[in-house]
């Protein structure tokens, strides 16, 4: 085992640590090749647990790593060397790290709930082991992502998360439209994934070592100001990996497509878990992009943008779950304006209480939809079970969703005392702090309409009168105890989630900033980050963080006035949009204007390519080229007659002439 | 010299053989008071070897090493043993059900196996010519009686009548190989072979030349490689299937680690002359074994092809001569036989209707019916096709890169072409199997518990070789570095 000295200390205490990867992993192989006819239950609880130990254990490490002293919190677990070929050494190596640890607790224990409320919502599905095959896969692979200790590790992570997704977008792959959401979301990735992989091999070239322990120290150590191009080339191309992988623009279109997944799967892997891996990836790769100011300027840019644009998208959108899709995209772009300002360890908070409170709305739109798709069903109605302009009212019908969503929902808009208020204005502040005015202003704006389509969403769902019919009406009924006590947990950690992520200026600790320290403390020592080290005024923070507050209730307040009315005042629902309400209802035709610039020329061509090129160019050679080789297999066949005597005669001219060529041919 | 031979050091240097032999002689007593020969019986031969198995590992562990004059016992020599004997486990657990269908009884074919695999331990740890010679034929003779197995089935007969007749015919080679070297030598052992020719160093005769050349040729015959590939198609399709199985892994195995051995005792100052004639062989060989394998219709006559075609791949290895291309070849032999011992019970698993001929038709539709069979074989193929994940692409990338660090441009180029022509006939099986719908008339196949386990243990060894190749590597280099030369 190979060690980098001062980094680490004893590896062989921790080897345990492969049981949290490989748990979920054991779950796959037992419910695919054993469990074929296992009841549900034990399938679903079975899938549950390994996920629920490996949480457990996740926990354990984070103790054991919290009684280490604070400058060894590093530890480099290398179980296996996989490949080994000149300079380019690829092991089967973990990393546990505050980052990594902050990670894997939010990936377990996300995962683990979701999996319990799956038990409910996929029950009586054909599909239902299936499911959980898939659900256990991606939880071995997102460990692996946050877990793996270099590049190569991270990327068959990311790579095994992004089939997963394929694999799980496409579940109900028997409808087309969600079999090519699924291949739509898989070849969006692609792009990103290119980018990734250009970045990496960039920097093996560079650095000749991909494990993140020696990568970081050696960029630190051997640091010079020429290098600042080949970084920011290298850091933009693996943004372009995040761009894929988390979302943002211009690859941000195939996430909303990926809500024709089960409602557990766009809560778990499309709003918790794999759609933070961009923001981890940058956070993970923090001295990389602080040593290039232009990276962060364009990561930070992008992010803001694609906050503001997402969100203006989901003011007028009808189901439920894109709502809630486009809400992570705009969420996703506050991340990634935090870690773009330098604020890392500000972004990390926000994926983590970003992962309680859309997980928790998530799911309650899964309940929503369970108890929608239930009442239809039975009144035998076919309205769309997603489609907020069929609900309404459910408020007194499915109280328990209904108290959870809000919850939900309040932290996502950012009032004072639920998590999401603590992380995303931060994020606000260090926006504003390091300098970036314009942007925060772009920031706190989309904070207002977060507000605004959210409580639209909250509105139109469950206050007024229900307008899916009569008949359907009584139907309604809450869903089973599995959903809704994930759901009053969820809630639950949506308001004390935040208080680990308490500001300063607040009085708090800011625990998670303070944790994750380790990881940051080579990155605050640059000139990129020097606004860390200044001081600012107390008054202005307070100042602008009653600002955000402020346009946050004025944009609950508009909701409540165009959407919190008598059932014949809300003409928005049946009118034909105009104007700015028509772009924003075809979401700026963005998907039209990729598939008219890009989709279609490729299509074309390759319609061309595979007609005039490859039918007649390409198969014409490969097949003359069979032909032929099948032909001398033919002939060469001959030799063997099955004759003893041609076999020793051939076999004696092989001798002459193996002799022959020994005394004769030197 | 040594002249005075230290009997316990002989036992010592000898010492795995031995256990296995009496282990083997043990068994056939207790048959005889074993009410029916069936399960009990192949399930005590299993344990015993896989028990023999662990003491090796534990003699190797506690880097146990005796040099004598006649026999080594090294980590290369532990390595080999170590194969051998699990190949050998394999057998005895993948068999099962091909001999209750034949009605061969398998006590004595047990103990041919037993006395085989005895002389290739002899062979890899023997020091001298002669020693090497002994142990070879003990094996061959074995495999002669193996092959004609099904006495009422004349093309067993004849695949056996064949091997032991060519077979004959390239031992007498190598037998005049050994007398004219000890003629002029005056020696057969590997190191004072060495030194005399360090010592006469550009000077070698005709005679020396000759010499060379036959031992050479006694080896290509094992290899299976052109032209003196004749007997192993016959012989092969006329054995039993599982026999088949057990004579592409040991033998071939055996002469490619005594090869190795003898080219870096015996000969590591005339190797490079050697290179110009391996490397024609190889090439033919790569060539026959991949061209005739795309023609055949029978699945077992294929496998049988593919194997003369991986010896092609192996020489190539040898002809790089260097301690990388040596591991490579051990780790190849590794991988290669477990997974054609997983592939040849398939074959005569789904080979139910008329014995003999194992036409690809009989795996139409396998998948939807026995879909985890399928999911083996396809493993196999893949494996043997040299695809990722499979231990089959790492140890073929092995060898491909030490002939391109070894500048063999031609060699590899060429390795590359026919291993990807191979990829037809391999995939051709997981077509019929995936693809091709199921028959209407279907018969059920019958396995057993032992098969299963056998099945699964080659899939993991193919794929923990595939996940983790370097550590392999580094075993097998270790195996090829700490050959004992003369202490």
């Amino acid at each position: 085992m190979k060690l980098t000295p001062d980094l680490l200390h004893s590896t062989h205490d921790w080897n345990w640590l492969i049981l949290i990867p490989l748990l979920p992993l054991f779950g796959v192989v037992l419910n695919t090749f054993i469990f074929r006819k296992a009841p549900e239950k034990f399938i679903g609880w079975f899938s549950s647990s390994t996920v629920l130990i490996s949480f457990i254990l996740s926990v354990l490490a984070f103790f054991q790593l919290k009684s280490l002293p604070i400058q060894n919190r590093s530890i480099d677990v290398t179980f296996l060397t996989w490949i080994q070929v000149g300079n380019l050494s690829i092991d089967w190596a973990v990393l546990l790290d505050p980052l990594s640890v902050v990670m894997m607790l939010i990936v377990t224990g996300v995962g683990g709930v979701i999996h319990i409320y799956s038990i409910g919502y996929m029950h009586g599905d054909p599909g239902f082991r299936k499911f959980f095959i898939f659900l256990n896969l991606f939880i071995f692979f997102m460990l692996w992502l946050v877990m793996g200790n270099s590049y190569p590790i991270l990327f068959i992570g990311w790579e095994g998360v992004g089939l997963c997704s394929y694999l799980l977008i496409g579940f109900w792959y028997k409808d087309m439209a969600k079999a090519s959401a699924g291949k739509k979301a898989f070849i969006v990735n692609r792009i990103g994934d290119w980018g990734f992989l250009l970045g990496m091999i960039l920097l093996f070239v560079n650095f000749e070592t991909l494990k993140f322990t020696e990568l970081f120290s050696k960029v630190n150590t051997t640091y010079t100001p020429e290098i600042t191009p080949t970084l920011t080339l290298i850091t933009l191309l693996l943004f372009v990996g995040a761009t894929g992988k988390s979302a943002q623009i211009p690859l941000y279109i195939w996430l909303p497509d990926a809500m024709a997944g089960p409602t557990p799967v766009s809560a778990l892997i499309h709003a918790a878990t794999m759609v933070t891996a961009g923001v981890y990836m940058v956070a993970r790769s923090n001295l990389l992009f602080s040593l290039s100011p232009i990276s962060m300027e364009v990561v930070a840019t992008i992010g803001a943008l694609t906050a503001l644009f997402a969100a203006t998208i989901g003011v007028r959108q009808w189901d439920i779950k894109k709502i809630l899709a486009y809400s992570t995209v705009s969420q996703l772009g506050f991340m990634f304006l935090g870690v773009g300002v330098g604020a890392y360890e500000t972004g990390i908070a926000h994926v983590m209480t970003h992962a309680f409170f859309k997980a928790c709305l998530f799911l309650g739109s899964g309940a929503v939809i369970h108890s929608m798709e239930h009442a239809f069903h039975k009144a035998h109605v076919h309205y769309d079970p997603q489609d907020i302009r069929y609900m309404g009212g459910l408020r007194s019908k499915i109280p328990i969703t209904y108290w959870t969503f809000l919850i939900a929902t309040i932290a996502i808009a950012g009032i004072p005392g639920f998590s999401g208020f603590f992380s995303k204005d931060e994020i606000l502040w260090k926006t504003f702090a390091s300098g970036h005015i314009f942007l925060w202003v772009v920031a706190t704006i989309t904070a207002g309409i977060t507000a605004f389509y959210m409580f639209r969403l909250v509105y139109l769902t469950f206050f007024g009168n229900f307008r899916g019919g009569v008949e359907s009406e009584g139907h309604i009924q809450e869903v089973t105890p599995y959903m809704t006590f994930i759901l009053i947990l969820l809630a639950v950690l949506s308001v004390i989630g935040g208080y680990l992520a308490v500001p300063h200026a607040l009085g708090g600790h800011f625990l998670i900033g303070e944790w994750l320290q380790p990881v940051l403390q080579d990155s605050r020592k640059l000139p990129s980050l020097a606004y860390y080290q200044e001081h600012h005024s107390l008054m202005l923070e307070f100042g602008l963080m009653g600002l955000s507050v402020i346009i946050a209730i004025l944009g609950i307040y508009l909701a409540s006035k165009y959407f919190n009315q008598k059932p014949q005042e809300l003409t928005v629902l049946t009118q034909k949009p105009k104007g700015i309400m028509k772009i924003l209802e075809n979401k700026y035709w963005i998907d039209e204007l990729y598939e008219f610039t890009i989709v279609q020329p490729i299509y074309k061509f390759s319609i061309f390519a595979w007609k005039v090129f490859d039918a007649t160019g390409i198969d014409g050679f490969i097949n003359s080229i069979g032909s032929l080789v099948v032909k001398i297999g033919e002939h060469l066949r001959k030799l063997q007659t099955g004759y003893l005597s041609n076999y020793a005669l051939l076999m004696s001219i092989g001798i002459l002439f193996t002799i022959a060529w020994l005394v004769f041919g030197k | 010299m040594n002249s005075t031979i230290d009997i316990l050091d002989q036992v010592n240097a000898n010492l795995p053989t031995i256990i296995l032999l009496s282990f083997a002689l043990l068994m056939l007593l207790i048959d005889l008071f074993l009410p029916k020969r069936n399960h009990l019986f192949r399930s005590l031969l299993a344990i015993g070897s896989l028990c023999i198995v662990y003491l090796v590992v534990k003699l190797l562990l506690q880097e146990k090493t005796v040099y004598t004059y006649f026999f080594s016992l090294d980590s290369f020599s532990y390595f080999f043993h170590i194969l051998f004997i699990t190949v050998l486990v394999f057998t005895f657990l993948l068999s099962g059900p091909y001999f209750e269908r034949t009605k061969i009884k398998f006590p004595e074919t047990s103990l041919l196996l037993f006395f085989s695999t005895a002389g290739a331990m002899i062979m890899i740890s023997a020091n001298d010519l002669i020693v090497m010679f002994l142990g070879l034929e003990l094996m061959s003779i074995c495999l002669y009686v193996l092959a004609g197995m099904l006495r009422k089935r004349v093309q067993s007969n004849e695949g056996a009548l064949k091997y032991f007749l060519l077979g004959a015919f390239s031992s007498g080679f190598l037998l005049y190989g050994i007398t004219l070297f000890y003629g002029i030598t005056g020696s057969t052992n590997y190191s004072e072979v060495n030194q005399w020719i360090s010592q006469t160093s550009n000077k070698l005769s005709l005679t020396f030349w000759i010499g060379a050349g036959l031992i050479l040729i006694g080896f290509f015959f094992k290899f299976a490689s052109v032209p003196f590939h004749f007997w192993s198609p016959d012989a092969y399709e006329g054995a039993p299937t599982p026999i088949t199985a057990f004579f592409s892994a040991t033998p071939k195995a055996a002469a490619f680690g005594t090869f190795i051995k003898i080219l870096i005792v015996a000969f590591p100052l005339v190797v490079s002359d050697f290179e110009l004639i391996l490397k024609i062989i190889a090439i033919a060989t790569m060539g026959i074994g991949n061209f005739v394998a795309l023609q055949q219709k029978s699945v077992k006559r294929m496998l049988a092809y593919s194997s003369i075609s991986h010896a092609g791949y192996l020489m190539v290895a040898l002809v790089v001569k260097s301690n990388l291309g040596y591991s490579s070849i051990l780790l190849y032999l590794i991988v290669y036989s477990v997974t054609n011992l997983g592939a040849f019970t398939i074959a005569y698993l789904v080979n139910r209707k008329n014995e003999g001929s194992y036409s690809y038709e009989d795996y139409n539709g396998l998948a939807t019916k026995y879909p985890v069979l399928a999911m083996f074989m396809a493993l196999f193929m893949i494996s043997l096709a040299g695809i990722p994940p499979t231990g089959g692409f790492f140890v073929k990338y092995y060898i491909f890169y030490s002939a391109l660090k070894a500048d063999q441009l031609l060699l590899a180029i060429l390795m590359a072409l026919f291993s990807a022509i191979s990829v037809y006939y391999y995939l051709k099986v997981i077509v019929h199997m995936y693809m091709k719908p199921l028959p209407d008339s279907y018969e059920t196949i019958k396995s057993d518990t032992h098969v299963t386990m056998g099945l699964i243990f080659s899939s993991l060894i193919i794929i923990i070789i595939g996940v983790a190749p370097s550590f392999w590597l580094t075993l097998t280099n270790r195996s090829v570095s700490n050959i004992l030369i003369n202490p």
